[in-house]
C-alpha cells in the first residue's frame, strides 16, 4: 500500500511542477531561477524557464 | 562569401495573397499555416538553406502593396528592408514573388523594389494557373532585366528549381547594379507596354461565381445557409465517431479497474485521467469538423466574400474592415486572432477588436456545448430536416457574435473616430480546395488538441484529482467523500457567488482550472462525478450523469455563462502584451465576467418560469 | 457627394466610383489618393463594378485582373469615366 502512496506523491509533485512551469508567468520564472543559481543544476533551471508564452492551441507563437 | 561569415541574408516578398507562405515552406522544409486571404501573415519567419559556400537564410517578410506602409505590418516589412529594424541588418539579396494571374499590379511593387539597388531574384507563382501564351518567365526576365524562375507553389517540388537558382545567385559575389536607380513609375509603365498586358477586363469564372456570391440579397442568403449547415454537420456527422471513442474509454476504464488493485493508484488513472482528459479527447470529432470547413472555406476563397458580405454590419457597429480576419481567426483560439490584429492601421480600432475577439467562439468552448447540448437538449429533428441540437449550436455561436458586436458598438460610442475606416480588401480568385491542405490543417489541428490534452489538461486533471480526494473524509461521513475535499471546500466556499445564477458546487470547482484550459472544464465534471459516484459504478459517461442531477435551467444557464466568461489567462496575457496595459486586459475580464454573470442570471431565471420549477 | 457631375451617364461624362452602375466599364481620372493607386486604381486604367451591398454598404470592384472590396467612403473620393458602350 505504501508502494501506491509513493507512486502517487511522486507523480503529483511531478504534475505539480510540470503545471507550475506553464502556469506561471514568465518573469516570475526567471526570478526564481536566478535566485537558485548554484544551489540547483543549472540545466534544471534552464528548462524551467524554457517555456516562452503560450504553446497550447497556437504552437507558432 | 566563405562559411565563416553570416550567412548570406535573402529577403522573401511579395504582395498579399501570391502564394508566398507556400514557397516559403517549400524552400525551407518547414510546416507552417498557409492563409489564402489578403493580410494574414503577422510574424516574420525565417528559414536557412545550405548552399556550396555557407548558410542561406531565407527570411519571410509581411506582405505589402508598395512601399508607403499602411498597416504596423507592412511598416515592419519595409523598416527591415532599409535596415530600420533594431538588430537586424539590411537583407544583402530579394527574393520577390509575384503571382502571375494578376501580374499587372505587382509589376508597381517590382519596379518599387527596383529601386533599392539590391540583386532581385523573381519567382513568378501560380504557373499552374498561368495562360502559357501570355507571360513567361523568359518573357519577363527579357523585360524587367531580372533572373526569373517559374515556380509552383501547391505542388510539392514546385520550387526545386527556385532552390537551385536562389542557391546558385547566393554563391555569386554581389555585384553593383549596373544603371542607375530609375524612376518606379516609369519603369512600370515601360514594363507594362513592353509586356503588352492587356487593358480589358474580360469576365473571369470567378467574376461570374460572384455575381451570385456578392449579389445583395442571395449573397447573405448563401452566407447563412453555409453557417447553418456547418453547425448541423458539426453535431450530426461527429456522432459516430464520438460513440467509437466513448466506448474505447469505456473498455480502457473497465479494463484498468480489473487490473489495478483497490487504492489511491487506481482511482488517480481511472478517475482522474480517464475520467478527466479522456472526457476532453472525446470532442476531438466536433473540433476537427468545424475545422474541417473552416479550411475549406478559406481555400476556396470564400471568405474575403464573406467579409464583403457582413462589412456593412461591421461598419454599422465601429469596427474596420480589416477586422474581420482576426476576428474569424478567434474561432479557432482568440490568441492568434488577437495577433492578426496588427494588420488594422487605426489603435482604437485595434483596441476595440482585440476587446471582442475572445467573445467570439472558440474552439475551447466546444467540448463544454456539445456536452451541455448533448446532455440536455434533446435529439429532435424540426421541420425542414433541422436538427435541435445543432440549431442550439448555431444560436449559441450567434449569441457570441451579437455580443461582440454590441460591446463593439458601445465601445466606439466612447472614441471619437480619428480617421474613415478602410476596407481595401482583395478578393482573390475562386478555386478549389486543395485536400493536401485540408488534411494537413487537419492533422495540424489533431496534433495541437493531442498535445494540448496530453499536455496542460491531464496536468490540471492530476492537479485537481489531487485537491478532490484530500483530504479524505472524517469517520462517520454522512455525504460523498469529494464534498470534503480541498475541492469540495472552494466549491462550497465559493458558492454564494454563483447560486443566484443556479450553478452548483461542482459547477464553481470546474469553473477554477478551467481558467487554465476552458476545456478542463468538462474533464473537471468528469473526475468530479466519477469520484462523487460509488466505486463499482465507474463508468465515462459523464452526460447521463449532469442529465440526472442537474436542472434544465441550470444547464442554460452555465451555457448562457461560458458563451462570455472570461476564461483563459492565456487570452489574457496575450491582451496585456499587445495592448502594453495590465489596465486593459483586467478590463477585459472584468466587462466578460459581467456579460456572463448577466446572461447566465437571465436565462437562470427566464427558464426557471417559462418551465415553472 | 455621391451624385454624379452630369447627370446623364450614357455620354461618358465623369462620375464618382460609388455611382458607377454595375458592370459598366469606366476608366480612371484625374488623381487618386495613393492608397487606391497602390491597388492599381492609376489613371487610365479600367474598372467595373461588380457588386453593390445594400444599404451603403462596400462595392467589390474589379481593376486589372485584381478585384477588391472598397467601402462606399473609399470610393467615392475616385472619379472615373464609363467607357462608351
Amino acid at each position: 500500500m505504501w508502494l501506491q502512496w509513493a507512486i502517487v506523491s511522486a507523480v503529483g509533485v511531478v504534475s505539480a511542477g510540470l503545471l507550475a512551469q506553464r502556469l506561471v508567468p514568465l518573469s516570475w520564472r526567471i526570478t526564481l531561477a536566478h535566485k537558485l543559481n548554484g544551489k540547483v543544476p543549472d540545466r534544471l533551471r534552464i528548462w524551467w524557464v524554457g517555456r516562452v508564452g503560450c504553446g497550447d492551441c497556437a504552437p507558432k507563437h | 562569401m566563405t562559411s565563416i561569415f553570416p550567412p548570406a541574408r535573402v529577403a522573401m516578398l511579395g504582395s498579399p495573397n501570391c502564394g508566398k507562405s507556400a514557397l516559403f515552406n517549400l524552400l525551407t522544409g518547414a510546416n507552417q499555416k498557409i492563409a489564402n486571404y489578403a493580410g494574414v501573415t503577422v510574424e516574420r519567419k525565417s528559414g536557412f538553406l545550405k548552399s556550396s559556400k555557407g548558410m542561406v537564410e531565407v527570411i519571410d517578410l509581411p506582405g505589402l502593396y508598395s512601399l508607403n506602409p499602411r498597416t504596423p505590418d507592412e511598416a515592419i516589412t519595409v523598416n527591415f528592408l532599409t535596415g530600420q529594424v533594431a538588430g537586424e541588418a539590411p537583407p544583402e539579396r530579394l527574393l520577390v514573388v509575384l503571382d502571375v494571374t494578376h501580374l499587372q499590379r505587382q509589376l508597381r511593387l517590382l519596379a518599387a523594389l527596383a529601386s533599392l539597388d539590391k540583386p532581385v531574384l523573381v519567382a513568378l507563382n501560380m504557373m499552374d494557373r498561368a495562360n502559357p501564351a501570355q507571360i513567361t518567365a523568359a518573357k519577363l526576365s527579357a523585360v524587367t532585366g531580372f533572373e526569373v524562375v517559374e515556380t509552383i507553389g501547391v505542388r510539392a517540388d514546385g520550387a526545386a528549381a527556385l532552390q537551385q537558382r536562389l542557391l546558385a545567385s547566393c554563391d555569386r559575389p554581389l555585384d553593383k547594379p549596373a544603371s542607375p536607380t530609375r524612376d518606379p513609375q516609369a519603369l512600370y509603365q515601360e514594363w507594362v507596354d513592353a509586356l503588352g498586358l492587356t487593358h480589358v477586363l474580360a469576365v473571369t469564372r470567378s467574376e461570374r461565381l460572384d455575381r451570385l456570391v456578392l449579389h445583395p440579397l442571395w449573397g447573405p442568403c448563401l452566407l447563412a445557409v453555409i453557417l447553418f449547415l456547418t453547425f448541423q454537420a458539426v453535431f450530426s456527422w461527429a456522432q459516430p465517431f464520438m460513440h467509437g471513442i466513448s466506448a474505447v474509454l469505456a473498455m480502457v476504464s473497465d479494463l484498468l479497474t480489473t487490473w489495478l488493485p483497490e487504492g489511491p493508484v487506481r482511482s488517480l488513472v481511472v478517475n482522474g485521467v480517464v475520467a478527466g482528459a479522456g472526457t476532453v479527447l472525446l470532442f476531438l470529432p466536433q473540433i476537427l469538423l468545424l475545422f474541417a470547413f473552416i479550411i475549406v472555406l478559406e481555400d476556396s476563397g470564400y471568405l474575403p466574400r464573406a467579409a464583403f458580405l457582413l462589412d456593412r454590419l461591421m461598419s454599422g457597429v465601429g469596427l474596420s474592415g480589416r477586422a474581420f480576419i482576426p476576428l474569424l481567426s478567434s474561432f479557432a483560439c482568440a490568441i492568434p486572432g488577437i495577433l492578426a490584429t496588427r494588420t488594422i492601421p487605426d489603435q482604437r480600432d485595434r483596441t476595440i477588436t482585440i476587446l471582442i475577439a475572445p467573445l467570439m467562439t472558440c474552439s475551447a468552448r466546444l467540448p463544454v456545448y456539445a456536452l451541455l447540448i448533448g446532455a440536455f437538449i434533446p435529439n429532435q429533428t424540426l421541420a425542414y430536416g433541422i436538427n435541435l441540437q445543432g440549431l442550439v449550436l448555431f444560436i449559441l455561436y450567434t449569441l457570441g457574435i451579437v455580443g461582440a458586436f454590441g460591446m463593439a458598438f458601445i465601445f466606439s460610442r466612447f472614441r471619437k473616430a480619428q480617421a474613415t475606416q478602410s476596407l481595401s480588401m482583395e478578393l482573390p480568385s475562386y478555386h478549389w480546395p486543395v485536400w493536401r491542405h485540408l488534411a494537413l490543417g487537419l492533422w495540424q489541428r489533431t496534433l495541437i488538441f493531442v498535445n494540448r490534452v496530453g499536455g496542460t489538461i491531464l496536468l490540471l486533471m492530476i492537479a485537481v484529482w489531487f485537491l478532490s480526494s484530500f483530504p479524505a473524509p472524517p469517520a462517520g461521513a454522512t455525504q460523498a467523500p469529494i464534498e470534503y475535499s480541498f475541492a469540495g471546500q472552494l466549491g462550497t466556499w465559493l458558492l454564494p457567488v454563483f447560486k443566484p445564477i443556479g450553478f452548483g458546487w461542482q459547477i464553481v470547482v470546474a469553473l477554477i482550472p478551467g481558467l487554465a484550459a476552458r476545456e478542463v472544464v468538462v474533464g473537471v465534471l468528469g473526475t468530479v462525478y466519477a469520484l462523487g459516484g460509488s466505486a463499482s459504478d465507474i463508468s465515462v459517461s459523464l452526460a447521463p450523469m449532469i442529465a440526472s442531477s442537474w436542472t434544465l435551467p441550470t444547464a442554460l444557464a452555465l451555457l448562457a455563462w461560458y458563451v462570455y466568461a472570461p476564461q483563459c489567462l492565456s487570452t489574457l496575457a496575450v491582451v496585456r502584451r499587445e495592448t502594453n496595459s495590465l489596465k486593459m486586459s483586467l478590463f477585459l475580464a472584468a466587462y466578460q465576467f459581467a456579460l456572463a454573470y448577466l446572461a447566465a442570471w437571465l436565462t437562470y431565471h427566464w427558464a426557471l418560469r417559462y418551465w415553472g420549477l | 457627394m455621391d451624385s454624379s457631375i452630369s447627370s446623364d451617364l450614357s455620354d461618358g461624362a465623369v462620375v464618382s466610383l460609388a455611382a458607377l452602375a454595375p458592370d459598366r466599364d469606366a476608366m480612371v481620372c484625374g488623381a487618386p489618393r495613393p492608397s487606391l493607386m497602390e491597388l492599381g486604381f492609376t489613371p487610365g486604367a479600367r474598372v467595373r463594378v461588380i457588386a453593390k451591398a445594400w444599404f451603403r454598404g462596400p462595392l467589390a470592384v474589379r481593376v486589372g485582373s485584381d478585384t477588391f472590396a472598397l467601402r462606399r467612403d473609399e470610393a467615392k473620393g475616385l472619379i472615373v469615366k464609363p467607357i462608351p458602350l
